[in-house]
């Protein structure tokens, strides 16, 4: 057997395992552990399990994942969503569909602490749900927005898959935060306006709220001091570079655990709750990234990517296409699969392939840009279905609500998010302008 | 045997929340080391020399100290999309077979830190700053990764069973 055929019938051996319900980490380790001994020997792969575990968990960089991850569970317990909800309910109630645009804002300013799609979506609809549905919202409009506002948690830095990616590709973290302030903002505005015209088709989904004066608007505003000054201070100092990210995720853990035990009233039993649950994200996050190691490393020694990349450079592709190629497979494989593993699956494949081709920017430039492009775009399997996590977690808070109503009020959103995939590719510069302007 | 099973389980789940713990306080004070370090530096002008190296050393501990909790509270994702419609007696098989998988993994695993662990004391291998010995973090690290190791076990042999009388 070849290298390239051996690499071949790994991967599918791993899809097999993956899709026999072994949990994704323990099937790169296997699938990566029984591939490498059988290139480069026993010994080896002996070998590599006696030192690469130590030395992956004592990476410097990855020490934000438990930080953020901490981080994020302390702010769900600080009861900041209310106020948020009703801060962006001032400025935005009055519109038509107010309330849904208010839920999406709410989750952009959430998602600025909190890295997670989910714990976003769950603590934001536990506030607006009950108040859309008393104000008479359409089921399905209330979910739609709720769960496409759950994934402005990732793609609002701190994100974790950024982090992973960056680690992976030896990007610099900071900049790949800069670099997705942009697109985050586009993401919110883009649910904003693709409500503003879903009810303006449907004007009865979601009536307009009552008129607030300008006085009313900046008092509420002065209720959520406290999470704007941990944004400025988090990601403010990242984007200044005062900080590196383990020192913003530090100084984050700390204001965000101040404020979960004075305004949240988290107790030491929470606090248990918090790390216990922290330990267990941490520990699903750095088996994926061991087990992803173990088979990159095997993959890399079949030169599987090499010859990928030298197949596309004689298939004269243009790389654009070759890009949309890729991406749509992520939109493909998010059907089935969660996004960090995802990304932990492909990038051993596709960025040596991203890299080799020539998108007229600088090889740093064209890494940043993709790595916003797979960010984005592994983020809409999050709500399309058959395993859109934040439609079933948001569908599963209002029972009166079907599984097909939810999914069809998503629909808007994935447009939007469709939209903004498309100029993304097609501009660059939306991505890489701050990047470069920062540093 | 089962109830003795079930036994073992509840002391492995006692153990592990304990270490779980452990790891997250370890996460907290690494949190305040560092903060201290950027408040020292930007306000006294001097930081806590080698805080990078704590950083990594009590990463690298906290995280071997999270795996068995991450077994026991079932947080690895998988991918169930295609086996929704199976059985529950399929399904139980699969989990079982997928534990006895992470099993040998995790065994493997705790045997080669042990070595990996012992080259490091004998090499004297040591961090550069604060010269701490890296030995020291393969000592939770074997345990961590034994301790995981029994539980997959225990949870394999529970889950065929559990497949069996289903």
């Amino acid at each position: 057997m070849s290298n390239i055929e051996l690499a071949l019938t790994m991967l599918a051996t791993l899809l097999v395992l993956m899709s026999l319900r072994i949990p994704i980490a323990i099937a790169m380790l296997c699938c990566g552990a029984a591939g490498y001994t059988l290139l480069a020997g026993w010994d080896t792969t002996l070998n590599y399990l006696s030192t690469i575990p130590y030395s992956k968990f004592s990476t410097y960089d990855l020490s934000v994942v438990p930080l953020f991850l901490l981080m994020g569970e302390l702010a769900t317990r600080a009861g900041i969503t209310a106020d948020l909800f009703q801060t962006c309910n001032r400025w935005v109630g009055q519109f038509r569909g107010g309330l849904a645009m208010a839920a999406v804002s709410g989750c952009a300013a959430f998602g600025a602490i909190c890295g997670s799609s989910l714990a976003t979506a769950s603590t934001m609809a536990q506030v607006a749900l009950p108040e859309m549905k008393k104000h008479k919202y359409a089921g399905g409009l209330s979910a739609g927005s709720l769960a496409a506002g759950g994934t402005l948690g990732i793609l609002i830095p701190p994100s974790m898959v950024l982090i992973i990616f960056a680690v992976l590709t030896e990007q610099n973290i900071s900049k790949m935060f800069i670099a997705a302030f942009v697109p985050g903002f586009m993401a919110a505005l883009g649910y904003i306006i693709a409500i503003a015209i879903y009810v303006r088709i449907f004007p009865k989904s979601g009536p307009a709220g009552q008129k607030t004066t300008f006085l009313e608007k900046l008092r509420s505003t002065a209720d959520v001091w406290h999470i704007t000054l941990i944004f400025i201070i988090v990601l403010g100092g990242i984007y200044l570079g005062i900080f590196t990210p383990t020192e913003a995720a530090a100084v984050g853990v700390l204001l965000t655990g101040i404020l979960a035990f004075t305004h949240g009233h988290l107790n030491f039993d929470g606090l248990k709750s918090c790390l216990i649950r922290t330990a267990v994200s941490s520990a699903m996050i750095f088996m994926i990234i061991l087990g992803a190691d173990l088979f990159s490393v095997f993959i890399a020694l079949t030169q599987l990517p090499n010859m990928g990349a030298e197949l596309i450079k004689s298939s004269e592709l243009s790389p654009v296409v070759i890009l949309i190629l890729m991406l749509f497979s992520y939109f493909i494989l998010g059907c089935f699969m969660d996004s960090l593993a995802m990304i932990l699956l492909t990038i051993p494949i596709y960025f040596p392939i991203m890299m080799s081709m020539d998108f007229g920017m600088s090889p740093e430039d064209t890494g940043i840009w993709f790595g916003i492009l797979a960010l984005v775009v592994v983020e809409v399997g999050l709500i399309t279905p058959p395993v859109g996590m934040n439609v079933f977690i948001i569908n599963s808070f209002d029972k009166s609500l079907t599984l097909a109503q939810s999914f069809k009020g998503v629909v808007p959103f994935i447009i939007s998010d469709f939209v903004r995939v498309v100029l993304l590719v097609a501009f660059p510069p939306i991505t890489l302008s701050l990047v470069h302007l920062l540093s | 045997m089962h109830l003795f099973l079930l036994k073992v389980k509840q002391w492995i789940e006692y153990i592990s929340r304990q270490f779980a713990l452990t790891g997250g306080i370890i996460m907290i004070l690494l949190a305040l080391v560092t903060v201290a370090s950027i408040i020292g530096r930007s306000l006294f002008g001097f930081s806590i020399e080698g805080d990078y190296e704590l950083v990594e050393v009590g990463l690298a501990i906290s995280i071997f100290l999270f795996l068995t909790e991450c077994q026991v509270k079932k947080g690895h994702i998988i991918v169930d999309f295609f086996t929704v419609a199976l059985a529950k007696r399929k399904i139980y098989f699969l989990d079982a077979t997928g534990n006895l998988l992470f099993t040998l993994v995790s065994a493997l695993l705790t045997w080669q830190l042990g070595l990996g662990g012992l080259d490091s004391y004998q090499y004297l291998e040591q961090s550069m700053i604060l010269e701490i010995p890296i030995w020291i973090a393969y000592v939770p690290a074997v345990i961590s990764t034994g301790l995981l190791a029994t539980c997959c076990f225990i949870d394999t042999l529970l889950g065929y069973r559990e497949s069996l009388q289903s």
